[in-house]
């Protein structure tokens, strides 16, 4: 378990970096809860996860089709933890076969995340789950989620990662 | 050709009733969800708690829409929203088609939600298309670019790699305290404001290619918004950074979209999506264009039919039927249609699928 550990995130390509480095860690059936104000990061996070995984497609924001979901290419991933991230409990399953990113932004009643078949996909061993804006849905939220809050820097370009997990 | 058309793909729940005749669209009805009581169609009592709104929708509208359910209605193809969207939302229109196509034998058109985006401003106007076209689709969900060489014939040019136009609205108004949706609050607010009061970026702008970014745009918002001294922060203000905004987002649109019509040497520009129903927007394409390429048709669509409908979907279906057949393949289409028709402009009831990342190009 770790709690409240801060990473700071320097520039774009630091913040692939640490996508990458959590992308190692993953084996399928992880839900990612990444909260953090409007320009924060988080789906910079999720392009960074996304590429790491040998997803091709281009990440665009969810926030309107409140879901989307990637293949993953399971050649081109990053494959097995090289550097695991303390904390982490690795799960039975080995391969991750797709990433499912979710916005709960427009969401007004964790329902409507449920009627679009976001269970299905949380109880995947295959699949892992980004939710951005997950403290607006936190009854959908599994213990074991990983929580990841995002902040602003001191300046433009820098960011911070706060870990729960 | 009368069209009957579906969509279901994101939100709304939508059907029409189109006549098709020589390249042009009428529209002959139109309903979406919210219009009609479907609580009361389905006897007062919805289960809320189960609640997948647009099957508790669909059946009632187009019941509402064509009358009379029993008998074969007096339409030649029925378009359905195939993707892309919520796998959820599609599949609820697409099986709702593939069973009337089959109880019916009526033949089936799977249509792009963005191709209908791409055919909304052909609705219930006399001038056919003139091809090389370029559209311009901006909404909540997307923003592209597609070079359409012929009826159905795409390439994607263009699209952003982050926020689409209209996220980018519905942010940087939440920032500004203007609520949502953000597009019309923005617009409304940018009417008072100096659009040269504050000095946003241009994404991708100066970068030669039709791509686009936005997440950029809404960062640099929050950043200068948060620099402005709190007692300054009066309602000219906001108003100023509303118009700044909407400057920067149309000036980007706008000339990526022009930079490309040349390129491409297009004859016809066609816009479509939820942006498109900004004044701005409208204005500064209409008139850069007038400047610009003067010969360029540009063609928008009424405002109705820049949000999502169904009206679109079946005007894209019309012309994915009319293209691919002549009369008198269509009588051969309809005695073959048992075995279900494969030509090009008509998917097989038995092989349409809903295709959450369904690529027009």
């Amino acid at each position: 378990m770790v709690t409240g550990k801060k990473i700071i995130i320097k520039s774009p390509k630091e913040m692939e970096k640490f996508a990458a480095a959590v992308a190692k860690n993953l084996r399928g059936g992880e839900v990612l809860a990444l909260t953090g104000e409007l320009g924060a990061g988080k789906t910079a996070f999720v392009k960074g996860l996304a590429k790491a995984l040998g997803i091709s497609a281009v990440v665009q924001s969810p926030t309107f089709l409140l879901m989307k979901c990637y293949r993953v290419n399971p050649d081109a991933s990053s494959g097995h933890a090289a550097s695991p991230i303390q904390g982490f409990v690795h799960r039975p399953s080995s391969i991750v076969h797709s990433l499912c990113h979710v916005d709960a932004y427009r969401i007004k009643d964790e329902r409507e995340l449920m009627n679009i078949g976001l269970q299905e996909h949380l109880a995947d061993p295959a699949t892992v789950t980004a939710i951005e804006w997950a403290d607006r849905v936190v009854g959908l939220i599994p213990d074991d989620a990983i929580w990841i809050k995002f902040e602003h820097g001191s300046d433009s370009m820098e960011r911070i990662a706060v870990l729960n997990i | 050709m009368r069209i009957l058309g579906i969509e279901t793909s994101c939100d709304e729940t939508a059907v029409a009733l189109v006549e098709g005749k020589n390249g042009r669209v009428r529209e002959i009805e139109s309903l979406v969800a919210s219009q009609i009581d479907i609580h009361a169609a389905y006897g007062g009592v919805v289960p809320e708690v189960a609640a997948r709104e647009h099957v508790h929708a669909i059946i009632p509208l187009i019941e509402t829409l064509l009358g009379n359910f029993r008998t074969r209605p007096n339409i030649d193809a029925i378009a359905v929203t195939a993707g892309p969207g919520l796998f959820s939302s599609l599949m609820v229109g697409v099986e709702t088609a593939k069973a009337l196509a089959y109880a019916w034998n009526i033949p089936l058109v799977r249509v792009n939600h963005i191709e209908g985006h791409l055919y909304s401003s052909v609705i219930n106007e006399a001038k056919p298309l003139k091809f090389p076209a370029i559209a311009l689709i901006v909404s909540g969900g997307h923003t592209e670019i597609i070079s359409v060489k012929k009826h159905g014939q795409y390439k994607l040019v263009g699209r952003t790699r982050d926020d689409a136009a209209g996220e980018a609205f519905d942010k940087t108004a939440q920032t500004l305290g203007l609520g949502y949706p953000g597009g019309p609050a923005i617009s409304k607010a940018a009417l008072s404001g100096d659009s040269g009061a504050f000095d946003l970026p241009r994404p991708m702008l100066k970068e030669d290619n039709f791509d686009f970014s936005f997440a950029g745009l809404k960062t640099a918002v929050l950043y200068s918004w948060r620099n402005q001294k709190p007692a300054t922060k009066n309602q000219q203000l906001v108003s100023d950074m509303a118009a700044s905004v909407q400057a920067a987002i149309v000036e980007v649109l706008v000339q990526k979209t022009f930079r490309a019509a040349r390129e491409l040497k297009a004859k016809t520009l066609v816009v479509g999506g939820g942006v498109i129903a900004n004044d701005a927007l409208r204005a500064a394409l209409l008139s850069r264009g007038k400047e610009e390429l003067p010969k360029l048709d540009i063609r928008m669509p009424q405002k109705k039919y820049t949000t999502d409908n169904a009206v679109m979907i079946a005007a894209a279906g019309y012309f994915h039927a009319a293209s691919s057949s002549s009369p008198r393949d269509q009588l051969r289409a309809k005695s073959r249609r048992t075995r279900g028709s494969t030509r090009a402009g008509f998917t097989q009831w038995s092989k349409i699928k809903a295709d959450p990342n369904w690529e027009l190009v």
